[in-house]
């Protein structure tokens, strides 16, 4: 039994006292708001000094190309830096290095990507790491010892693009609280516990695995103490106060993003639960508002500055820098109260405090029934600086229960209990493509998988080239599966994420997320075929390079069942073909529409569709309609999206949606009205998840034009936000080509 | 699935088989009528406005025909976007040069609890449609007889008669006026509005824009380059007139 000694005091006792449960401990604990923003604080002397000392840092970063400095020395693990200030006078202490926004070198998921990220930016890296892992392999020699021919194919011809087999694959979600709420001792004893029970159970290939893996956690969570002892914190027993709840969580977060260069590193959901001790300490006068604002305006500061060391190609195909540090603010309990409180405000309030900004990434997730004031709140937020995304909590709270957390852009995990390996995702209008030409890609013309004759004479029959299609669905889903089977066995093996899992149930449930891009280009073509007439043109190899179409055809985005249809159909086969093929670890198959930011890398490597769109245009970003295909309006577009089902697609359905406020309405009041009225409607139909940008399209030409006068604009694309000034010009222009819903 | 969602008609087939000619649909329409509203572009305007905006509506011929049945349903589908306070909205060109299907709509969606506008220059006077719908846009283009001559084309005799029409009846609507620099930006043009539309819910004035250039471009038509645009300022002080 733990000895609670005063860290409980003023807590409601409950399941989460005898158990790890954190749930519990916020259920029992926590206090709904259903007010407005008006007890909100503004940002403290202090913070205005720190906030002034992070920007002028991200200003030397920018104007360094992007890097500001690197530990070339240490391979980057819990334990293996001095701590690192801001300022004097940091609230909440700790940097992944010795100094912010230095970035370690993190070899685990590939030593190249390591080595090449240094040199890109004029960095060496010490011999010494090369030496200690020519004895040890990464998860990338792994990955590649085991890749058949046939995998490597596809890979390099983008039929499956960004899989996490030379980075680290990240989407897990630590359940960070635990640290602060039961304090890292208990949680050793747990996990001690665990293997106990795991000694019981006969030595099969799981349960060894699974016995070396706790040894490991327990070891990673000694050095967590280490580390958070190096800034003076002892965190073995619980948080007594707010400030070190937060502290305490931090430090969790901190040593997951020291230890694995994930793509991405999501924080979960604490807002509500730091609430519950912002309240005590509240109710005990040891904080007003003004200094819990205070505390999360430091708190968010440090989540701005986390860093990976990345190279600049990985950048491009990700567009910007990003981390993805998501925070799931909201939603409602199962109990019918929302989740809602005082500090979900805070942390949105942030965005005024310290400016706009894509991290950390915060997500709203949405009800019908959130309080008006929240919704209210989130309109404005929304439309002042375009950071927040929206996720439909009432499509997610079913499956999830009220404790998830979005990991990434629209991944739902129930925090602490499931883990997911995170796969990247096909091209499916490469594929059809490929289908077409029976087997010859189109732009290299190279033999890839199923050899067959190709459909290159006089017009295109739908059901022919449909159920051609789906033959080549068929295959690619089993190689997917097989490929991810090979990654996460090998990312299991070599780079397993100790500190993470330590924060996580032993007996976990694992998700295995698979993903589709281009889903409008497919949706568009098999409509053009079907209700057009599409001729292929070949070149004089006899291959399909061109298409000539006659004719009108619907298009997906205009709330048409005749090719919205067609993409419904589209995810839930693809779906179906996935489950056929068992996945490593008995992980549940999920799948995702979603292209991150990665839609103009897709397009470049996709030659041309029978839509009508060229070889190398950028595709639509995640499910959304293709650009400038939408003719009736933004919430036609909307309801296309949202007829997707999100039961084939539980690892989400990104939508990026843009408006030029003032067609919102004629004042903000209006505007904000309107905008809760559109998410409501959205998520009414089912649409799983919606970024909101709200800016004018003159000033995002001017921003093109001149980015570093622009260095906080902050746009939201695929299911993530980024700065516009740090996007490649391509990505800018990609953007701005994107449909801006605005009517005379 | 929407198909699932399709209404059953059971009574006035025929009435609701109308054609309707439709220019184009905007379903996030937030700047005619109250809250998010699917706006419904007729094709066909009597007059030819020398700001016109929409000049591609202007043309009796042409636009995609479609039923009532079919604007329901879009109504429908659309519906859970509306709030409290959106629906539909009939513009165009000019709506009531469609009258019986537009009233057709309005009767339809009135049935379902949608809420309906329609958005008139004022030129054709149809007092079945004033009456059913639940709010009416009422473009006043002057208040001298002369001046409205010269923007709309003809005399101002029915723009009036609806006024009075809409005044007299208790019916909602709000008068909008789209404000030209030099042409009817005086003080004492938006005064004589204020008087005259003294019975509106509200007075909106919008100012003139060149953002239909291209659609001039694009019909080959000569666009009015002698229209002003109204500075923000003027904007304003005219806007002081009208809340005083």
């Amino acid at each position: 039994m733990l000895k609670t000694g005063n860290f409980y005091d003023g807590f409601i006792s409950g399941k989460w006292q005898s158990e790890i449960d954190v749930a519990d401990f916020i259920k029992q604990n926590y206090k709904p708001y259903e007010g407005d923003s008006s007890f909100l604080s503004d940002a403290t002397q202090r913070t205005k000094r720190a906030r002034e000392k992070m920007e002028s840092l991200f200003l030397q970063e920018r104007q360094k190309g992007g890097v500001l400095d690197i530990d070339v020395d240490n391979v980057s693990t819990v334990v293996s830096y001095e701590p690192g200030y801001l300022t004097d006078e940091d609230i909440i202490l700790g940097f992944q290095t010795d100094k912010p926004l230095k970035r370690g070198v993190n070899p685990f998921g590939g030593l190249r990507m390591a080595v090449d990220s240094c040199k890109a930016y004029g960095y060496k890296v010490n011999p010494k790491i090369f030496e200690h892992f020519k004895y040890a392999a990464t998860h990338n020699d792994g990955v590649f010892r085991a890749y058949t021919d046939e995998m490597r194919a596809l890979r390099k011809y983008g039929l499956i693009t960004g899989l996490p087999d030379a980075y680290g694959r990240g989407r897990i979600i630590g359940d960070y609280r635990r640290v602060a709420l039961y304090g890292v001792d208990r949680l050793i004893e747990a996990k001690k516990s665990d293997m106990q029970s795991l000694a019981r159970i006969r030595m099969n290939d799981e349960n060894i695995r699974l016995r070396e893996e706790v040894f490991c956690q327990i070891e990673s969570l000694e050095q967590l103490k280490i580390m958070a002892s190096s800034y003076g914190c002892d965190i073995s027993k619980p948080a007594m106060d707010a400030k070190q709840a937060v502290q305490w969580t931090y430090f969790a977060y901190l040593a997951s993003i020291k230890e694995s260069n994930g793509a991405a590193m999501s924080l979960g959901r604490v807002g509500t639960f730091f609430d519950i001790y912002f309240e005590r300490d509240m109710k005990n006068g040891i904080l007003d508002e003004t200094s819990v604002q205070e505390i999360m305006d430091d708190f968010v500061i440090k989540l701005r500055m986390s860093r990976q060391l990345r190279t600049p190609e990985y950048n491009e195909l990700f567009a910007g820098d990003p981390t993805w540090v998501t925070e799931s603010i909201g939603g409602m309990g199962i109990d019918g109260r929302t989740l809602v409180t005082k500090t979900s405000f805070r942390i949105l309030h942030t965005l005024y405090n310290l400016g706009a900004s894509p991290e950390p990434n915060l997500t709203v997730l949405w009800s019908q029934s959130l309080p008006e004031g929240f919704k209210n709140y989130c309109a404005k937020v929304s439309l002042d600086t375009s950071s927040i995304q929206y996720e439909n909590d009432d499509l997610m709270r079913p499956i999830s229960g009220d404790d998830y957390g979005i990991a990434c852009c629209v991944s739902s995990m129930k925090i602490g209990k499931q883990m997911q390996f995170f796969g990247a995702r096909c091209n499916l209008a490469k594929l059809l493509l490929l289908s077409i030409n029976g087997g010859r890609e189109e732009l290299h013309d190279v033999k890839i998988g199923l050899q067959t004759d190709a459909f290159d004479k006089g017009v295109l029959e739908f059901d022919k080239v449909y159920k051609r299609y789906r033959e080549y669905i068929k295959w690619l889903a089993e190689v997917y599966v097989d490929t991810m089977n090979v990654i996460h066995y090998m990312h299991d093996k070599y780079a397993y994420e100790k500190i993470m899992l330590s924060l996580h149930d032993t007996n976990i449930e694992r998700l295995m997320a698979f993903g589709v891009a281009g889903l409008s280009i497919v949706a568009d073509s098999l409509s053009a075929i079907k209700y057009a007439k599409v001729y292929p043109i070949v070149n004089s190899n006899g291959l399909v390079i061109d298409y000539k179409i006659e004719g009108d055809y619907p298009k997906y985005g205009n709330d048409d069942d005749r090719v919205d249809s067609i993409a419904r159909d589209l995810v839930e086969v693809f779906y179906k073909e996935l489950t056929n093929s068992p996945t490593y670890r008995g992980a549940k198959h999920t799948l995702s529409v979603l292209t991150i930011t990665s839609n103009v890398v897709y397009g470049q490597k996709t030659g041309t569709t029978p839509c009508g769109r060229k070889s190398g245009q950028p595709f639509a970003p995640g499910a959304n309609p293709y650009h400038g295909r939408d003719e009736n309006g933004a919430v036609a577009s909307l309801n296309s999206v949202a007829k997707l089902a999100y039961t084939c697609c539980k690892d989400g359905i990104s939508n990026t949606f843009s408006v030029v406020p003032s067609t919102l309405g004629k004042n903000n009041v209006d505007r904000q009205t309107n905008l809760v009225s559109l998410i409501d409607g959205y998520f009414d139909k089912k649409g799983h998840h919606i970024n909101i940008n709200a800016y004018n399209r003159e000033d995002l030409l001017k921003a093109n034009e001149r980015p570093e006068d622009y260095p906080n604009l902050t746009i939201r694309v695929s299911g993530y936000a980024v700065k516009f000034a740090a996007l490649s010009k391509k990505h800018r222009e990609e953007v701005l080509a994107r449909t801006f819903h605005n009517k005379l | 699935m929407n198909e699932g969602k399709m209404m059953s008609f059971t009574t006035d087939e025929i009435q609701k088989n109308v054609l309707g000619y439709v220019n184009s649909i905007e379903s996030l329409g937030a700047l005619d009528g109250p809250g998010l509203r699917t706006v419904f572009f007729l094709q066909g305007c009597p007059v030819k406005c020398i700001y016109c905006h929409n000049p591609e509506m202007q043309d009796k011929n042409g636009g995609r025909p479609m039923s009532v049945i079919e604007i329901v349903q879009i109504a429908q589908r659309n519906r859970p976007y509306f709030g409290k306070r959106g629906g539909v909205t009939f513009s165009g060109g000019e709506p009531l040069m469609q009258p019986d299907f537009v009233l057709q709509c309005i009767l339809e969606c009135k049935k379902l609890g949608i809420h309906t506008v329609v958005d008139t220059s004022g030129v054709i006077f149809d007092k079945c449609i004033f009456d059913s719908a639940d709010l009416i846009l009422l473009d006043i283009k002057h208040t001298d007889s002369e001046v409205y001559r010269k923007i709309v084309g003809c005399a101002m005799d029915n723009s009036m008669r609806v006024l009075d029409y809409l005044s007299n009846n208790n019916i909602d609507f709000i008068v909008r006026h789209v404000v030209v620099g030099d042409l009817n930006d005086d003080v004492q043009n938006i005064k004589a509005l204020k008087k005259l539309a003294n019975k509106a819910i509200k007075i909106e004035l919008l100012p003139y824009h060149a953002m239909a250039m291209p659609k001039y471009e694009h019909l080959g038509w000569e666009y009015p380059y002698h229209l002003k645009v109204p500075s923000e300022q003027k904007m304003k002080e005219l806007q002081k007139i009208i809340d005083s």
